[in-house]
């Protein structure tokens, strides 16, 4: 190359980077979504790559000892506590509460503009999946929510006035499906997923158009093919999708990952893969249509959801998806086509499996319950981490999520799945305990991965598993609100504490950062509840010391 | 302004649930502090509403001491209770069942037919989705956890 040519492309690439720059600045402000501002936390993961990052950084390592608390918003029902991930827009924040109470409240003041509490069919007394929700989605002058009892409402974005509502779940027919996550808007199209992943039911995952309501399509979970299922057990197979999905609008997919199969122990009676349980889906928004999917648990009997988050990061010139699995795994995948590019082990003790080919994601070396004998596996039911959500900071290339090691103790037992008392879980178990890991104890940390290796920068041990959703900004900072009502900030690079609040009840839900009149705010909605402490309140006897309660608390600097 | 709303459609149930639709913010964090102040283990489940499909009377003694309706009421807490309470009914939210030396069979039998809403912590309903002969079977194993209790310490 002679140097006028490389003068010439060198002449080129500062033009392109001068073309390029302006972008990449205001990349931060378009990630969420076509208009969101650097202020704003739009959508459930705050945009679609599932970072859960604000760029906001007026708080960081040197003032994040000042912060004070502006208000506190009180929904008034503290049933499950509060779950969801408040959003925040042009300075107003809208959440859900227990039993779908929707708010809208100023960001500035905490001043309540209008509420809408959902009067619910009596089917959601006898639930499982009861009283709780994750989330609203908030698009054209909307906001959308899924309800206890199988509707999917929009309420006007201003007024909180209802405009339409449709239902998609005959709750009372399918053992108490319901929606619990929010929704997720995908151009015109909302896209919804229920619960029943341990239900004797058959899920499905539905389109609705926005303005009207009206389903579009609605997807099987439950492959109907014969290489999958029986035509018996399909009836019964669990599936569906009780997390939100994410919509990558660059690639116009909507990715999705879905239930467990059921019974969730007992594979004997479902032969077959079990397509598409605990699997990952990359749905066309319009049509339903399926473009790829990755099955990261063929034939299922552990209970190993697919559910969790993705986290999408673009590296050498590749599309990638992380995604963790409740089996303790995170595979890394190509977003455009499914293909595997890794996997690596987040748990450290698993049983499960001896290992999982990092190249294609097959399991190796499959160890499976059965009804001869009681057996060890690890993870539990409960997962590696239980669904609330990791942060990525783009600052510094970590991965910030809470984990926990235990196990469960498991005999399977045969039952007959029209005999399941409506909204007991088709789980086939004659014995179930939540035990240590094999020669050690149970455990719980808070850590720094890099998630497309799994290489750790730095953890932190806690006494109780972590239950709410990280946030990561700006700043520098990585907030975590723990199972004991403490939140956490923590240098991202070091993990260095500097500041902790004790706000009185645990974090079941997710910390978002927003702007309102100027000010930079951290919001934590706090208040435990949830069936995860139950679950593992034998193994964790200090659960049942943790108090519950529903408050959204803003904090912000003096 | 406030502004609120709510629906107005003909399924909707009237009961509990929707009495304190209407809370100002004031009794909401009064009722708020209340109910996060009770212990639980000094509110052993009583029912929150009339007892509905309950119509068999109370079985005696001796059938809540019978093997075969411990042991069928053991097989249906496993499956249907124990991964939230527990095995022996250890897990959950409230102290171990296996302290529970004195509590009153009615009162079990009651929160399992109607569920229990008590603060944050929400058990469904099972009546009309166990049986009633099956609830007092669970209720016989759920009694016979704590029949070692004090005779153990």
């Amino acid at each position: 190359m002679t140097s006028s040519n490389a003068t010439t492309r060198h002449t080129l690439i500062a033009a392109l980077a001068a073309a390029i720059l302006p972008f990449a600045a205001a990349g931060d402000a378009l990630a969420g979504g076509p208009a969101a501002k650097s202020g704003d936390w739009p959508e459930y993961h705050r945009d679609y790559r599932g970072w859960r990052y604000s760029p906001l950084d007026q708080i960081n390592a040197g003032n994040v000892r000042k912060l004070k608390i502006a208000w506190i918003h009180q929904p008034g029902d503290i049933a499950q506590g509060l779950q969801a991930t408040p959003l925040a827009i042009d300075g107003v924040l809208y959440y859900i509460a227990a039993n779908n109470r929707v708010f809208a409240v100023d960001g500035k003041t905490g001043k309540e503009l209008w509420s809408y509490f959902t009067e619910l069919d009596p089917v959601t007394a006898k639930l499982l999946f009861a009283s709780y929700n994750r989330g609203v989605a908030v698009a054209h002058g909307k906001v959308y929510f899924g309800t206890l009892d199988g509707r999917l409402i929009a309420l006007d974005q201003k007024t909180g006035a209802k405009a339409w509502d449709t239902k998609l779940v005959d709750t009372a027919k399918t053992s108490g499906s319901n929606f619990t996550s929010p929704p997720t808007v995908a151009g015109d199209v909302v896209i919804i997923g229920p619960t029943g992943g341990d239900l004797a039911q058959r899920g499905h995952i539905y389109g609705v158009n926005a303005a009207t309501g009206e389903k579009i399509w609605e997807f099987e979970t439950l492959r109907d093919d014969p290489a999958s299922w029986s035509k018996e057990a399909i009836e019964h197979g669990g599936g569906g999708a009780w997390m939100s999905g994410q919509y990558d609008p660059e690639n116009d997919l909507y990715y999705i990952g879905t239930s467990n199969a059921a019974p969730d122990f007992n594979g004997a009676v479902r032969e077959g893969d079990n397509l598409y349980t605990a699997t990952l889906l990359a749905i066309e928004p319009k049509t339903g249509k399926l473009r790829w999917h990755h099955q990261e648990v063929p034939h299922d009997v552990w209970d190993y959801d697919s559910a969790y988050e993705t986290v999408m990061i673009d590296k050498g010139g590749k599309q990638l998806m992380t995604h963790l699995n409740k089996g303790g795994f995170v595979t890394v995948l190509d977003r455009k086509t499914g293909k595997v590019e890794n996997v690596w082990p987040f748990a450290k003790n698993v049983t499960w499996v001896k290992s999982v080919d990092p190249k294609t994601g097959a399991l190796v070396g499959r160890n499976e319950p059965n009804e001869a004998e009681n057996k060890t596996f690890c993870p539990s039911v409960l997962g590696a981490r239980s669904w609330n959500h990791g942060a990525y900071s783009p600052k510094t290339g970590l991965w910030y999520t809470n984990a926990h090691e235990f196990c469960n103790a498991v005999k399977v037992g045969k039952q007959d799945p029209k005999a399941v008392p409506f909204s007991a879980p088709y789980f086939d178990f004659a014995e179930l305990a939540f035990v240590a890991p094999p020669g050690g104890k149970a455990s719980s940390r808070f850590e720094a991965i890099d998630p497309l290796t799994g290489k750790t920068a730095w953890s932190i041990d806690y006494a109780l598993p972590g239950l709410g959703s990280v946030l990561a900004t700006g700043g520098n900072l990585v907030f975590n609100g723990d199972s004991e009502g403490l939140v956490h900030a923590y240098d991202a690079k070091s993990g260095k504490e500097l500041w902790t609040f004790n706000v009185g009840s645990g974090i079941r839900a997710g910390l978002i950062s927003y702007k309102a009149g100027g000010k930079q705010y951290i919001l934590v909605p706090s208040g435990f509840g949830s069936l995860f402490p139950a679950f593992a309140g034998g193994l964790f006897p200090a659960f049942k010391q943790q108090r519950g309660g529903a408050a959204l608390i803003a904090f912000t600097l003096e | 302004m406030t502004r609120r709303f709510s629906e107005r459609s003909s399924h909707i149930n009237s009961g509990t649930t929707f009495r304190v639709v209407w809370l100002n913010a004031a009794l909401a964090l009064a009722f708020s502090l209340a109910s996060t102040a009770a212990p639980a283990e000094e509110n052993p489940g009583k029912p929150p509403a009339a007892i509905e499909g309950s119509t068999a009377a109370a079985p005696g003694e001796d059938d809540l001491k019978n093997p075969e309706w411990i042991q069928a009421g053991k097989t249906r807490f496993v499956q249907a209770c124990a991964y939230c309470h527990g095995t022996r009914g250890e897990a959950g939210k409230t102290r171990s069942f296996e302290t529970r030396e004195a509590w009153d069979p009615q009162v079990i039998h009651d929160t399992i037919a109607n569920g229990r809403v008590n603060g944050p912590n929400v058990m469904p309903s099972w009546s009309g989705s166990i049986p009633d002969d099956m609830i007092w079977k669970i209720v016989a194993y759920i009694k016979s956890l704590s029949a070692g209790y004090k005779a153990g310490r």
